[in-house]
């Protein structure tokens, strides 16, 4: 069939055509699933990152921001939610994500340095201007009548540290009384009118709708409240003891597999570490952990006595079942 | 002292710690009140906040609720993150041929009223990226399992579908058989598959301009469609279809151009031939192969195709090469070529966009808001040739009898559709379909006159 194979070398030339399509730049999108307070940090961290990715391969990156409690995050992520890298607020949740969804190995938090978390925080109090009511410590928060915003445990990463935070105060307080460091937690707890799902959420309920005296906020959220509300609102207060958290990130092996996206989440969460990501961590009230950047910001955070998690419950697996699963401590002193 | 002065003054000191304690009393009471107030202000604002929550936290839990709808698209159940979906939908297509020249052979069949396409539809998927679709048919009289496949999605550059389907040959037979512009395919779909059982790797990439398919198939007779294969060998199929100017807003963005190329062996026997009648629009035989041809080895097709759409005006056209070896008498294998191609012109003349789908009526005709919906004329010329080969040779060994089958068919059709809604259309058609040869003593057979007319729902 003479005709048939005229027509076969016009489509190898047709064919041949279309393979110089192939060289046009790339352009990729990722999904970094992250929790509540993290919006302004990746809202500039992702631009910065764009624009060094486009400089470095010429490729276009789009990340969308998907932002809530953390772990509620991480339950939308283990439906289905297709988030190429997490941010989290624990590492409990991630570890559910490998756990439940097997979707990246259990030794995620081993692949980047510093267990994985580029950027730590702290909680603090966030009080009315002048702290009317004169909140110094946790055992002020714990006072009859004081009115006390935090989000709940069972949804928010935050809410968890907030939590733990008071209950590590407590041990060291009380001698390592366990039970009097569930009685100091439940007081807490009964002053709290409402739960937030949520640390953003809290936020709004405590500096928009008014209500309480003292919000139990991230470090990085109290300050960027009284930066946008201003100081004639808001004062922040420093409790003696408050714990080192360690917001984790990494990558959802198998979403970006799927979508070809491994190299560009892997550079995108590697850059976190970079200069320019630390400095970025810094300016959004994060503390980074490269020793040059943290000393650049130093002074823009107080010193406080902190503890870690794994010296006063022993990580966070322990840490969940004993106090955040359901039965467990908080489901046992807050009933409302 | 003067009693009197000393009243007055008395009085005036009573008078003033009367008024003394009055003040502290009324300061305390402000005080209480305020205290009162900013306690009750305190809990507004916090029974407000709760509500809030809970109304965030019932439309977070009406996320989860599955959903049924229905809509022109059918009725769809929903899992409330989208993840399993079930949509059940039909095809009713009630359909009339007239014959006006009832000249024998050809315009010899009776004019008739038929159910050409009773066909319920259910398809969906689960875990977002498994589909499935099952479509059997009742129409002309008879139960076919038209589509019946599941499908892996694995990314929009890479599905995987397995079962029966329309094996990617020919463009206007992967048009929807809902969407058809005319009431019957042109020429060009007597050289491809209706339907086959295959295995095919599919999708999309350079941002949709490039589409594509491979696939392995039993291989079936021509038009036709068919549930096993009656030989070891089987059909591979390569398409490629690019569109690489539609992610733009120029004049082009409506262009798509094409090949698929199929190579397989076909084998029959003298009783079962596995070879094709080649039938007019008019859904009426032209070529027959004699009796006692087969199929008998390897079988080729290539098919160049576009499709052209801008405003309300598109143009669809292809080319089929066909060649398949066949054997009438022994030892006088042969190759049998045939080809054919065709252009069809639309043109959605109440100013709809034209595309590779139906025209959707920016005023649909719906119970309440009674639309007229959108009208569209259409044309098409198509041209299948036969091999002289095939007819050479004697009574005995040649493919097939010149005096019976026609060499070439010529087909001319204009058509007006009358699309009410998304759901119902109403399609008129003529056909005229001219011949060389067929006829008796090497005369050219009559032209084939057919009115087509069809009443379409789906949803």
């Amino acid at each position: 069939m003479s005709s048939i194979s005229r027509t076969l070398k016009h489509a190898a030339a047709v064919l041949f055509a279309v393979s110089e399509w192939g060289a046009f730049a790339a352009n990729v999108e990722l999904l970094n699933v992250s929790y509540d307070p993290t919006r302004e940090l990746y809202q500039e961290f992702n631009a910065a990152f764009a624009k060094q990715w486009e400089a470095k391969t010429g490729d276009k990156v789009t990340i969308r921001q998907s932002h809530g409690g953390s772990g509620k995050q991480a339950r939308t992520v283990i439906d289905g939610l297709t988030a190429d890298v997490v941010t989290l607020a624990l590492g409990y949740d991630i570890d559910e994500i490998s756990a439940r969804a097997k979707l990246l190995p259990a030794g995620w938090q081993k692949r980047l340095p510093h267990n994985s978390a580029p950027y730590t925080s702290t909680i603090v109090f966030l009080v009315r201007k002048g702290n009317p009511k004169h909140i110094k410590d946790w055992d002020d928060v714990a006072k009859p009548g004081i009115s006390v915003i935090t989000p709940n445990p069972k949804t928010s990463g935050g809410a968890r540290w907030n939590y733990l935070a008071a209950w590590g105060y407590a041990l060291k307080n009380y001698g390592n009384d366990e039970a009097k460091a569930r009685e100091f937690v439940a007081k807490i707890y009964k002053n709290v009118p409402v739960l937030d799902s949520g640390a953003r959420g809290s936020t709004t309920t405590f500096v928009e709708r008014g209500i309480g005296d003292v919000l139990l906020a991230w470090e990085n959220e109290a300050f960027l409240a009284v930066r946008e509300l201003g100081p004639a609102k808001v004062d922040i207060v420093v409790p003696s003891i408050s714990i080192l958290t360690e917001p984790p990130v990494t990558l959802v092996d198998k979403v970006a597999d799927k979508h070809g996206t491994r190299k560009v989440a892997l550079a995108y969460l590697e850059y976190l570490y970079s200069e320019e990501g630390q400095d970025i961590a810094g300016r959004n009230f994060y503390r980074p952990t490269d020793a040059m950047i943290a000393a650049k910001y130093a002074a823009q955070f107080p010193r406080i006595n902190l503890f870690r998690i794994d010296e006063v419950f022993g990580g966070w697996q322990k840490a969940q079942k004993a106090h955040f699963a359901d039965g467990g401590v908080f489901d046992q002193i807050y009933q409302k | 002292m003067n009693p009197l002065r000393l009243r007055t003054v008395a009085g005036a000191l009573a008078a003033s710690f009367i008024m003394t304690s009055s003040y502290a009393l009324a300061e305390d009471d402000i005080s209480q009140l305020k205290q009162q107030v900013d306690e009750l202000d305190q809990k507004i604002r916090v029974l407000q906040r709760q509500r809030e929550l809970e109304k965030e936290a019932a439309e977070e839990k009406q996320k989860e609720t599955p959903t049924v709808s229905s809509g022109k698209d059918g009725f769809w159940i929903r899992s409330a993150d989208n993840a399993y979906q079930i949509r059940i939908g039909g095809i009713i297509q009630f359909d009339s041929h007239w014959y006006p020249d009832k000249t024998a052979p050809i315009g010899g069949t009776a004019d008739t009223l038929i159910l050409r396409k009773v066909r319920p539809v259910l398809e969906g998927v689960f875990l977002q990226n498994i589909g499935f679709r099952l479509m059997p048919d009742f129409g002309n009289g008879t139960t076919v399992l038209q589509d019946a496949y599941v499908e892996l999605k694995l990314d929009k550059a890479a599905n995987i579908r397995a079962g029966k389907f329309k094996p990617p040959i020919s463009l206007e037979r992967l048009v929807l058989d809902s969407e058809t512009e005319f009431v019957e395919r042109g020429l060009p779909t007597n050289l491809a598959p209706n339907r086959d059982i295959g295995i095919q790797l599919g999708g999309s990439v350079l941002a949709d301009t490039l589409s594509y398919q491979v696939g392995v198939f039993n291989g079936v007779t021509d038009n036709s469609t068919a549930d096993a294969d009656t030989n070891d060998a089987k059909d591979y199929l390569g398409r490629i279809f690019a569109e690489p100017f539609r992610n733009g807003s120029s004049w082009l963005s409506g262009l798509g151009i094409g090949i698929a190329y199929a190579y397989g062996v076909q084998q029959g026997t003298v009783t079962a031939s596995n070879l094709a009648t080649y039938k007019t629009v008019g859904q009426q035989n032209f070529f027959v192969f004699s009796t006692g041809a087969f199929a008998d080895g390897e079988r080729q097709k290539i098919a160049p195709q576009f499709y052209y759409y801008v405003g309300s005006f598109g143009l669809l056209g292809e080319y089929i090469g066909s060649r398949q070896k066949v054997t009438r008498a022994v030892n006088q294998k042969s190759e049998f070529d045939s080809k054919a191609w065709q252009v069809n012109g639309y043109w959605v003349v109440t100013g709809e966009d034209a595309s590779f789908r139906n025209p959707n009526p920016r005023r649909p005709y719906a119970g309440t808001n009674p639309g007229l919906g959108a009208v569209e004329l259409v044309v098409r010329y198509g041209v299948q040739t036969i091999d002289d080969s095939a007819f050479a040779g004697s009574a005995t060994t040649r493919l097939a009898d010149p005096n019976a089958s026609a060499r070439q068919a010529r087909d001319a059709g204009i058509g007006v559709n009358w699309y009410f809604n998304r759901n119902f259309k109403v399609q008129l058609n003529y056909d005229q379909t001219d011949f060389d040869g067929g006829g008796p003593g090497g005369t050219d057979l009559r032209s084939e006159k057919a009115i087509f007319t069809r009443i379409q729902a789906n949803f």
